[in-house]
């Protein structure tokens, strides 16, 4: 990489237009200061005769992007929060697989009144093993190859219900599922390097808790408190509470400290968590039917779980972009009472 | 926002990278490519964000532009308060470096093989050529 690519070889090529198109994610005030000297960059770095960005490439400008955009908003919190939000996620999904595989997958399936499938009550087993996976991925592999695994575990979760449904075996419940990928798709920003907390969560909170779902059973004795999916709403709400509040506790934690990554974590948890309650919460709105809510009330709840976490995500940044922007206002106005010298420069984010 | 210490790899080596004349965004990839033995390859954008974040936390300031062959070429130079955050880093870094070295002389007599070398938990087998500092990607 010592000499850059000849500069006729690429200057107004489709490669170069490829780039400036992917300039769409910094702001427009941004991408008109600094849009040349980013793509001839790019175009000094790439080997000849290439034709399109790479992904990896179009995945640091992206990136790049919208951690300008976080930073003009003040907000560049919320960037260091994705890593972190992953991580409590993981951690949870690996707790919850080990739970549901111990207390329900591996009951007898007579309980629940299902055709087995194998030993399992379900196909469900095979996310929750494919969970499990991920988290002792997590502890021994580079970050990379965990975001890869943690890819294949979303996929794996979004496409055992169509299979299920195809093949006419039985699968875990929506308001299992649903909560379990919204917590997958935060997984997809494990970071890169992960530190010794990241690595040790995931298979520390799976075997905690299939440690206490073993005791638990040798406690029951033959008792029959959790035999299928739908005996665990109460404990998945509980769950979801229990991983919202772990992680905003950790999040004023480190506010004290002038870092607000934590805070702005729990915020992009708190839809996952309020997913895991979207059943007891249907029921309590709407009743039950036959044990649990209708369909039609536990889509409306959902639905409105969502509309809800977007809503406040977006309150939050629009707050503080406001809060950033007065501060940098009163910077801005500030005469020094020596000179009478005004700062042109942009505060420090 | 104060710079974070001790500094990360990636914003060590682009300091290091502008201790020696001011640079261009891909004379800097280069530079740190050869300064980490090719270990860290900067990308663009990631480049550009920390030397956003640099010039916010008054370590790097603008030199100058030229336009090459088509292509806008900015500059980048190390300020007094960069050359002193280095500096200082780099003077941590070398008193854990003869920390080290000492401890490794010092070693017990029993933990050295006949020939005379040292056998003790630092020596990985296949490792000896690499590098002991841990790559790092991503925001620099």
């Amino acid at each position: 990489m010592n000499q850059p690519n000849p500069a006729q070889e690429q200057a107004g090529s489709p490669l170069e237009s490829r780039y400036r198109r992917l300039l769409w994610a910094y702001p427009s005030g941004y991408q008109a200061e600094r849009g040349d000297e980013i793509v001839g960059t790019y175009l000094d770095t790439v080997e000849p005769g290439r034709r399109w960005p790479s992904p990896h490439d179009a995945l640091d400008l992206l990136g790049a992007g919208m951690r300008e955009r976080l930073r003009a908003y003040g907000a560049l919190g919320l960037a260091a929060a994705f890593p972190l939000a992953a991580t409590a996620a993981l951690s949870t999904l690996a707790a919850v697989a080990a739970f549901f595989l111990l207390q329900v997958e591996f009951e007898d399936p007579r309980f629940a009144r299902l055709d087995p499938v194998g030993p399992f009550q379900t196909l469900g087993a095979v996310i929750w093993l494919g969970w499990l996976l991920v988290g002792l991925t997590a502890a021994v592999l580079p970050g990379s190859w965990t975001r890869t695994a943690a890819a294949c575990g979303l996929l794996l979760t979004i496409t055992v219900p169509p299979v299920a449904a195809l093949t006419g075996q039985p699968g875990p419940p929506l308001f299992v599922l649903i909560p379990a990928a919204a917590l997958g798709l935060a997984t997809l920003a494990l970071p890169s390097h992960p530190g010794r907390a990241a690595r040790s969560l995931p298979p520390l909170t799976a075997g905690s808790v299939a440690a206490a779902s073993v005791a638990f059973s040798a406690a029951e004795n033959g008792g029959n408190m959790f035999t299928s999916y739908g005996s665990t709403p109460e404990l998945l709400a509980m769950a979801g509470g229990l991983m919202f509040a772990l992680v905003l506790l950790v999040g004023l934690g480190r506010a004290l400290r002038a870092d607000d990554a934590g805070l702005w974590a729990a915020l992009l948890l708190a839809t996952p968590a309020g997913l895991f309650g979207a059943n007891q919460l249907s029921q309590g709105i709407w009743g039950s039917q036959g044990g649990g809510p209708s369909s039609a009330a536990y889509a409306t709840t959902t639905g409105t779980i969502l509309l809800v976490g977007a809503a406040l995500l977006a309150a939050a940044l629009a707050g503080q972009a406001a809060r950033h922007q007065t501060v940098r206002r009163q910077v801005l106005d500030k005469a020094c009472p020596t000179c009478g010298h005004r700062s042109t420069a942009t505060t420090p984010t | 926002m104060a710079t974070p210490t001790p500094l990360r790899e990636p914003t060590f080596l682009i300091l290091t990278a502008l201790a020696r004349e001011s640079m261009h965004g891909y004379g800097i990839i280069s530079d740190v490519a050869a300064l980490s033995g090719g270990r860290l390859a900067l990308r663009p954008g990631t480049l550009y964000g920390a030397l956003d974040r640099l010039t916010d936390e008054g370590l790097v300031e603008r030199d100058r532009e030229e336009v090459v062959e088509g292509r806008l070429r900015r500059y980048y130079r190390l300020t007094e308060a960069g050359r002193s955050v280095l500096t200082a880093e780099t003077e941590r870094l070398r008193r854990n470096v003869e920390a080290a070295t000492q401890r490794l002389r010092a070693q017990p007599a029993g933990t050295r093989t006949a020939d005379g070398t040292s056998r003790g938990p630092l020596t990985i087998p296949g490792t000896a050529a690499r590098p002991i500092l841990r790559p790092t990607g991503g925001p620099a």
